[in-house]
């Protein structure tokens, strides 16, 4: 399949500077500066292909919106290669630029003193789309994400759900074969997530474009991506699909055991020592990760012993594997 | 190709027009507030200078009315040819705003350029009404159509270079976080030696001559002097702000391109 995005050895640095506190630090600051090199993105490659949709992920600061700004043409790269689509993209070339899109959730792309409609218009233009397929996309969709009536409203004046929705149509609307999107649904209510991750589920489904994630929230990863792509310190950790990620941690089982009456002896807490035990605060529920093989041995063994409530078994959910990776991210071997 | 650059040129401006005018009441103050504010200060001061003399005494050539007349004028002309980009394209920058111009197939220059002729259109009509009223109370007489037609033309020159200048500044953005202090000398150095506090005609000769090869002079005395049917030196005025319009043009194209790779998108 057609390569989209192929980075080699992509590097970095940004330079910053130390300043101590307090009026004595300013002081000093004025007059000796001490540099800081942050390498934000180290020796990164990357091979995604036409049609694919990748999630990077990774805690803050990991460097996963400084990819993002290197792949747009937005930032110049210090060291490696790097193709989108065949273009450098810090070239910026306008067939480029017509081939993309990028929605960021903190920051809006539309202007804010005037209605959405007045800079759809502007867009149409900026990327030349013939008013009857301008029209037919727009018109598509407004209706999908249920957003006619705002059209003509002045953009500071619309929710931020409301607001994303129109964010994501200004990017689309002259069908990039690229779309990156840096936290889509942050700050979103679970209804307006999850309408947007409906929408570009079925627009991916529509258009076969290529999709770039970042989110830290997991189910726009579960359902959207196929692919994920884990950035720790600015180095790739982990890359291959949702089902591997699933099994980072090991072929293990994640339960939750409802008891009774509450766990209150030592020596009882003490026979799930081994198996990861996070316990709720009145000890009548506990979660654990049990490993594959001693799974069926294990459940006898809690069921012959306590009175169990319930006993809900799970793959290792993406939430809990990031939450581990986030705690101890030595569990993936990232090479220095 | 030229009609669909023209098309985007076109609905840039008319966007540009929507957002000028979205406040009305940030708009009005922040048009006409500081053009009044300076003519009710410059009118009272000129004044009391002059009434310290006997009636029809000159100071460098003004007569009192004629220096009321100058101000009147210089008020008209910050209207019409005058405006103060820079802080928004150093926000711009400072704010990482302007990945997004970086993501559409349309240039950053092209886009500031749009929205500053949408507020020169802005403008015109501000000053026309400006004028009216300035006509009517009787502080300017009627120059003749020519006159008002060609010293138009010319503001709109003189409008293009401050807008070029304005820009230089903003780009700075890219390596100073904070640029107020730069525009505010860049605005004080400019207006004082372009004749907009005080005439030409009270600095010595030398600094005038030596002035004459910058833009300075033609930014406001000259275009005083026009407006007031006098012309003469207006091809060298026009050919000058014309070639220090390319200059800085240039200028800017170089320290656009030199910015942006120092460019971290911060807040992004």
């Amino acid at each position: 399949m057609e390569i989209t995005i192929s980075a080699a050895g992509l590097t970095k640095q940004f330079i910053s500077y130390k300043k101590e506190p307090g009026t004595l630090g300013a002081i000093k600051f004025f007059f000796q500066r001490e540099k800081i090199i942050k390498h934000a993105i180290s020796s990164f490659d990357l091979t995604i292909r036409k049609g694919e949709i990748v999630g990077l992920l990774g805690p803050n600061g990991a460097g996963k919106t400084t990819l993002m700004k290197m792949f747009t043409g937005i930032i110049v790269p210090t060291s490696g290669e790097l193709k989108i689509l065949g273009y450098d993209p810090f070239s910026r070339q306008d067939s480029f630029k017509k081939k993309i899109a990028l929605v960021m959730g903190q920051k809006s792309q539309l202007w804010w003193d005037i209605p959405a409609m007045d800079s759809f218009l502007l867009l149409q233009k900026y990327y030349e789309i013939p008013k009857k397929d301008f029209d037919a996309r727009l018109e598509q969709m407004a209706k999908m994400l249920d957003v006619e009536k705002l059209l003509h409203i002045h953009v500071r004046r619309l929710s931020l759900g409301e607001r994303m929705k129109l964010e994501l149509i200004s990017s689309l609307l002259h069908n990039p074969e690229i779309l990156f999107l840096d936290e889509p649904t942050i700050g979103l209510d679970l209804v307006a997530q999850e309408t947007i991750r409906d929408f570009l589920k079925d627009y991916h489904r529509q258009n076969q474009c290529t999709i770039i994630l970042t989110s830290h929230y997991m189910a726009d990863v579960h359902a959207l991506c196929q692919r994920l792509v884990l950035v720790f310190d600015g180095k790739k950790g982990f890359d291959g699909p949702l089902s591997e990620f699933e099994k980072i941690l090991g072929p293990e089982q994640s339960v939750t055991v409802q008891f009774k009456a509450p766990i209150a002896s030592e020596q009882d807490k003490n026979f799930f020592s081994q198996l990861d035990p996070q316990w709720s605060k009145d000890s009548l529920q506990v979660d654990l990760r049990i490993p594959a093989d001693l799974f069926k041995q294990t459940s006898l063994d809690i069921f012959n012993r306590f009175d169990v409530n319930s006993y809900n078994c799970e793959k290792m959910p993406i939430e809990k594997v990031m939450k581990s990776l986030m705690k101890d991210n030595k569990l993936l071997n990232i090479n220095d | 190709m030229i009609k669909l650059m023209m098309a985007k040129w076109l609905q840039t401006i008319r966007t540009a027009l929507s957002k000028h005018l979205a406040y009305r009441a940030n708009f009005l103050l922040e048009v006409i507030g500081p053009v009044l504010a300076y003519l009710v200060l410059y009118y009272l001061v000129w004044n009391s200078i002059y009434d310290q003399y006997p009636a029809g005494h000159q100071i460098n050539g003004f007569s009192q009315q004629g220096m009321i007349q100058y101000q009147f004028w210089n008020a008209l002309i910050i209207i019409i040819s005058q405006s103060y980009f820079a802080y928004n394209i150093s926000e711009d920058i400072r704010l990482g705003k302007i990945s997004t111009y970086l993501i559409y197939p349309f240039p950053f220059w092209s886009f500031h350029t749009c929205s500053f002729l949408a507020f020169q259109f802005i403008q015109l009509i501000i000053g026309t009404f400006a004028y009216i009223i300035f006509y009517v109370f009787d502080f300017l007489p009627f120059p003749g159509w020519e006159t008002i037609l060609k010293s138009l033309f010319y503001s709109q020159i003189v409008g293009f270079f401050w807008f070029s200048l304005q820009y230089t500044t903003g780009l700075i953005g890219f390596w100073l976080e904070e640029t107020w202090i730069l525009r505010v000398i860049a605005q004080i150095v400019t207006r004082f030696l372009s004749g907009s506090l005080i005439p030409l005609t009270f600095f010595p000769e030398t600094i005038i001559a030596f002035l004459k090869f910058t833009p300075f002079p033609y930014l406001s005395f000259y275009q005083i002097q026009f407006f007031q049917g006098n012309f003469e030196g207006f091809g060298t005025a026009t050919l000058l702000l014309c070639f220090w319009s390319c200059i800085f043009w240039v200028i800017n194209h170089l320290i656009w391109n030199k910015g942006l790779r120092l460019y971290t998108a911060a807040g992004m």
